[in-house]
């Protein structure tokens, strides 16, 4: 294997947000800065290749000559089969293991984006995602026939990079009728480090409003699909939305972009908190006055219903149907829960909340787009 | 002192020409002191463990033409081989016969950690991939540390068209340069195996995990796994081909059809626990298309093995969900049979449901992988299970499948984390277990094997990304399920030693020689068939009978009786039987029926064919037949030698020692001892002949008790009849009358300290003498010292004696005829 090489270069973090290929987080900080390169991996011996994780049909070779190696002696040479048994969307991927001997750093905070050379052999483009401990989504870019060279940036504000198990590549899978095998050369996959380490901005989630989606920071990793989905690419993707006619309060919302999955219809059933909901301020409001409420924008055509679910960690639920009619907020006195009510329907004299879930009936997929401002405690007289 | 001076500097001087001289490089080298033994086949030593004593080093093979088989040497040098080599040559045989040395491969065996032992087989380094010594030289691991074992695997491959007889040639080892030969022994049967197994199989092949090793896990790379079981007698689940290229099914139907004992037709799940019909459709209408060009009815190897759903579908973590599934698919797919029957009557490709082509497509069996499901059976038509080999371990487990297999069942059976005397699949074990299930499998009429997986590449008990871990190293890991070492995987991966296939494990091998002693004895039993029916014998004749005194020295009750030698010979015994059979002689043991006084035994040969037993020549008689009765041979061994045609056959049949009566139960005093659980429970002579096989017999009456404040819940009332140890027993027998209704026993051995055991489970039918015979004591212990404390053995009542309404009752039975067999010193 080819040893950590760091080679000193500088780069204009500014030109890495501006390129473009960054999709949702994009951190703010655009100072020049030193940075470096980290190899992760060289792809330059079999063993180095036994060392990343595979999920699909084919061959993995490594490859030499000019052609197609960019850095060092080799590349690695990858011939998918697009299995017929699988389903349509099922994606291809390939995970690098962190804190091993072929790549000891698992510490990714002083990292601002990481590069890969690939080269598509194949006839058609092929959507591609990087992925940090499979659901931090780095972004999504398309891999062009012939070389292409993939910055993607990382904004450190957004999320914990101490502790990082794995990097993951995704390709998206194809039917294989439409065509029998990808064929790609990959090279010198490396971490951009800085010289200093950025912690994830900390966010509160105390206070009436906990969720008020302001910042990249208030969006990044908060919400997660539910159920299951069939494809990292068609999964709802969450971002900061500035248009102020989709913003009930302050100046930020998160929007959720659907996706249809291979087989129609909407990939996942909807979407759900994933951080800070347990630590909320549950116990502390008077649950016979307390409701817990959302605003939720419909820009689609369609008339459809949201599905409240609360589960507890001992996985009770208790849901609540809300209409949400096509270009319309919610209505603020449909699109609440009363505390008492989940209290009451659930173990325990205290509420033990681990999820909120919102379940999404009557989109059908890609094109389709909700935005969801403020989850808060409120008292019946605050609507 | 000046003298003591010009000591120190003569001294000095001295050790200064030595050093010189040493470092000068032209010192006489100290020769290694490398200890080389020879070691069955079938066992494995740890790295460190003492070698000394076992036989001089050779590789000794015995095999049938066509058969591949493999002997094993291990070397332990006291300095570090810095580098070695070998060099294997041709064999020479009869009359100049030459076996190539293409025909053999010599295997480095690789030695892998394991870190959670047993007590018997504690942590250390125990080998199990076997890599060709090219590979290990070209990876530069062909090197030994001092003090460390060192095994090396030769496998022969015997051609079809040698002559059978004794073959010789040597495999030379260079250590560090040194020059050790190490011979070669082989001897070829005179018959040939078949080209397709008799057993059928089915090991998963984990396509998605053979990328972790191979980096590749194409169609092609499938294959390659494929044929590389197949070399190994076994079948890969599924013909590697993509699932729903149909053209590349039917390619690979025509080509594995006469290489297979059977194969799968795949499926395509449709939704959760769903599968596509409309894919199944197009499967079964591809075999029937083939069927018709070829004139060959292909679906009679077809088998279904929907795993997704029947695997232990009826298991209570499941069976809620799958159970239902499962009885949807078998109803669905026998529509869909139906469907294709159907289309190709009217496409006028088929006259009727009656055509053997369409027969054959509506009886494609499914492959059940449960315990027997008489629903499934009766009105699902389901007609072969395939439970776990754990219910081949009592008598009434053995029974069970045997009169479901006289109904009409086939049954296969499936191992998962199977270890120690059954069957074992680890690594850090009793290797010959994985070997001789193989012939319980064929004493019980098991008919197949299935295992899930034989390509566990990865580290399935982490979940790591998006899926399982990665292994550290895949081949000195002996563990990669966390749990067990060796569960999952039984082939290693070529790529990182630069080969294009994968390297076989001991474990896999166990399995090859196991399924070629099945078809030794499938063999001999086919022929025996052929010849019954020639002499017009053949009504009542089984030749399993015959085979029973050699599975008496390989298992017992489903478990290895650890009889290396006895192994061996017993295989020896069936290619000698095979061998006679087949001659001109058209020999065959008839009846070796082992009796209390001695053995019975009836023959049949063609007419004038000479016959010697134990050293006697019968007189033959005009048909050949020869009836007789002798004592046991004192080493054990029933010789019989056969002369037909100037050709002298000879066969050496382990038969084992007379039975030592231990108890027939005649008088007060022979029954003193008998132990019997408090509350109601007794024991007493019985003198009503009705009731003994000869003389009197011990009766005893199992009480069954009610706790009267409702504390006690187990209860189950027993007798136990005392014994002295069971250190060096070959067989307990002793028969058991029931008169009352069917109940069903427990027998335990119960040591000093009242430490009980369970050996077998049998049910005691109704008015009928019941002959209990147990000799898996190795269950117990594998240690004699721990065998000779045994003091009783025991009939114990599964379950407490109350009836229907809480009343306890109790139950008389009758024992006598209280028989030991020792085994042969």
């Amino acid at each position: 294997m080819r040893s950590k090489i760091i080679k000193l270069l500088s780069v204009v973090l500014g030109l890495l947000v501006l390129c473009g290929l960054a999709v949702g987080c994009k951190e703010e900080k655009k100072e020049t800065e030193t940075t470096q390169e980290y190899v992760l991996c060289g792809f330059e011996s079999k063993k180095e290749l036994l060392s990343i994780v595979y999920n699909f049909f084919g061959k993995i070779e490594l490859e030499n000559g000019d052609t197609y190696v960019k850095e060092g002696e080799n590349c690695a040479k990858i011939t998918t089969e697009i299995p017929v048994r699988e389903s349509k969307g099922t994606d291809l991927s390939m995970v690098f293991i962190t804190g091993t001997q072929y790549i000891e750093k698992t510490d990714f905070s002083d990292t601002v984006a990481f590069e890969v050379d690939i080269m598509n052999a194949t006839e058609s483009p092929i959507a591609f995602s990087m992925t940090l401990n499979v659901n931090t989504i780095l972004g999504y870019f398309t891999l062009e026939k012939g070389e292409n060279h993939l910055v993607v940036p990382v904004n450190r504000e957004c999320y914990d990079l101490r502790s990082v198990n794995t990097l993951e590549f995704w390709f998206e899978g194809k039917d294989a009728e439409v065509v029998d095998s990808y064929e790609l050369y990959i090279d010198n996959f490396v971490a951009i480090v800085a010289e200093d380490k950025v912690n994830q901005k900390t966010y509160s989630f105390a206070g009436d409003t906990p969720f008020r989606f302001e910042n990249e920071y208030e969006i990044a990793g908060v919400m997660n699909y539910m159920g299951s989905i069939e494809s990292v690419f068609t999964k709802p993707r969450y971002s900061l939305n500035r248009d102020l006619q989709y913003i009930l309060t302050g100046t930020g919302s998160m929007r959720i972009d659907f996706f249809s999955k291979s087989t129609g219809g909407m990939d996942s059933l909807g979407f759900r908190s994933v951080v800070g909901t347990s630590d909320l301020s549950w116990n502390e409001y008077d649950y016979a006055s307390t409701y817990l409420s959302f605003d939720m924008y419909n820009p689609t055509d369609k008339n459809i219903t949201i599905e409240l679910a609360i589960f507890t960690k001992t996985n009770e639920s208790i849901g609540k149907s809300i209409a949400l009619p096509a270009n319309s907020w919610t209505d603020p006195l449909e699109a609440r829960m009363l505390l008492k009510d989940i209290l009451d329907m659930t173990v325990g004299d205290k509420l033990d909340i681990m999820t909120i879930v919102f379940y999404v009936i009557g989109l059908d997929g890609t094109g389709d787009s909700l935005y969801l401002d403020n989850i808060s405690f409120k008292t019946a007289d605050q609507f | 002192m000046r003298g003591i001076k010009k000591i120190i500097v003569f001294a000095l001087m001295l050790a200064f020409l030595f050093t010189v001289a040493a470092c000068g490089g032209k010192a006489a080298k100290k020769e290694n002191n490398i200890e080389m033994v020879s070691l069955y086949n079938t066992m494995t030593l740890e790295r460190s463990a003492e070698i000394t004593g076992y036989p001089m080093a050779q590789f000794a093979v015995e095999a049938a033409k066509g058969e591949t088989d493999g002997a094993q040497i291990v070397i332990c040098p006291e300095q570090k081989i810095s580098a070695y080599t070998a060099t294997v040559s041709d064999l020479t045989g009869p009359n100049g016969a030459v076996i190539s040395a293409k025909n053999m491969t010599l295997y480095v065996e690789i030695y892998a950690r394991v870190v959670d032992g047993s007590e018997e087989f504690p942590a250390g380094y125990y080998p199990d991939a076997l890599i060709p010594l090219p590979y290990i030289e070209n990876a530069h691991e062909n090197f030994v540390e001092a003090g460390n074992n060192q095994a090396f695997w030769l496998d022969i491959t015997v051609p079809e068209d040698v002559s059978a007889g004794d073959y010789t040639g040597s495999v030379t080892f260079l250590f560090d340069g040194e020059k050790r030969e190490v011979p070669i022994r082989l001897t070829v049967f005179d018959f040939t195996m078949p080209k397709v197994t008799y057993m059928e199989s089915s090991y998963l092949i984990w396509r998605n995990w053979v990328i972790q090793g191979e980096l590749d896990n194409t169609t092609e790379m499938w294959e390659t796994y494929f044929d590389f079981l197949l070399d190994y007698n076994l079948v890969g689940y599924d013909l590697p081909c993509e699932p729903g290229d149909i053209e590349a099914y039917k390619a690979a139907v025509r080509k594995y059809y006469d290489l297979v004992p059977n194969y799968f037709i795949p499926f395509k799940l449709a939704g959760n626990f769903v599968i596509d019909y409309d894919f199944a459709y197009d499967y079964l209408y591809a075999i029937a298309e083939i069927s018709l060009e070829d004139g060959i009815n292909y679906f009679d190897k077809a088998k279904y093995y929907i795993h997704t759903i029947y695997d232990e579908c009826n298991h209570d973590s499941v069976k809620e969900i799958r159970y239902p599934a499962a009885k949807v698919v078998l109803e669905k797919m026998d529509e869909t049979e139906e469907q294709v029957v159907a289309d190709l009557i009217e496409q006028g490709k088929l006259r009727s449901r009656d055509d053997a082509i369409a027969a054959g497509l509506l009886s494609v069996q499914h492959v059940m992988t449960t315990t027997y499901i008489e629903e499934l059976a009766e009105d699902y038509g389901v007609d072969l299970f395939c439970p776990g080999y754990r219910y081949f371990n009592t008598t009434d487990g053995i029974e069970y499948y045997r009169q479901l297999m006289e109904e009409g069942i086939d049954i296969h059976s499936y191992g998962a984390m199977n270890g120690g005397l059954t069957g074992s699949v680890l690594i850090n074990d009793y290797t010959i277990s994985g070997r001789d299930i193989m012939w319980s499998k064929y004493a019980y009429g098991v008919t197949g094997d299935l295992y899930w997986n034989a390509t566990g590449y990865r580290a399935w008990w982490q979940f790591v990304g998006t899926g399982y871990g990665l292994i550290n190293d895949l081949y000195t890991q002996a563990s990669h399920d966390g749990l067990s070492n060796g569960d999952g995987y039984l082939l290693y991966p070529g790529a990182q030693y630069g080969s294009e296939k994968p390297f076989p494990s001991i474990r896999l091998t166990e399995r090859r020689d196991g399924i070629d002693d099945y078809d030794y004895m499938s063999l001999l039993q086919d022929r025996y068939d052929q010849l019954a029916e020639e002499y017009n014998v053949s009504e009542g004749f089984d030749a399993n009978q015959v085979l029973q005194p050699l599975f008496d020295s390989v298992f017992s009750l489903g478990s290895s009786k650890l009889n290396y030698d006895g192994l061996a010979d017993a295989r020896r015994a069936i290619a000698s039987l095979i061998e006679m059979a087949e001659s001109d002689a058209g020999f065959v043991v008839n009846e070796l029926k082992l009796e209390k006084e001695g053995i019975r035994y009836s023959l049949y040969a063609e007419p004038q064919t000479k016959i010697k037993v134990d050293g006697s020549w019968l007189s033959p008689s005009s048909t050949g037949k020869s009836i007789g009765y002798i004592s046991y041979p004192k080493d054990g061994i029933l010789r019989i030698e056969v002369e037909s045609e100037g050709k002298t056959y000879k066969a050496e049949i382990y038969v084992g020692n007379k039975p030592e009566l231990v108890n027939s139960f005649e008088d007060e005093e022979s029954i003193a001892e008998v132990e019997v659980s408090a509350r109601g429970s007794e024991a007493s002579l019985n003198t009503d002949p009705a009731y003994a096989v000869s003389g009197n017999s011990l009766q005893i009456k199992l009480q069954g008790w009610k706790d009267p404040n409702g504390g006690v819940t187990v209860f189950n009332p027993f007798a136990y009849m005392p014994i002295e140890g069971l250190a060096d027993t070959a067989f307990i027998e002793f028969e058991v009358y029931n008169p009352g209704e069917d109940i069903t026993v427990n027998i335990e051995a119960m040591n000093q300290a009242g430490i009980s055991y369970g050996l077998d489970t049998v049910t005691l039918k109704s008015g009928t003498w019941t002959k209990i015979r147990l000799g898996n004591f190795n269950t117990i212990s594998t240690n004699d010292a721990t065998l000779s404390k045994i003091t009783a053995i025991g009939i114990v009542a599964s379950k407490n004696l109350l009836d229907s309404s809480g009343t306890a009752y109790a139950h008389t039975l009758y024992i006598d005829e209280f028989y030991r067999t020792m085994e042969v010193k």
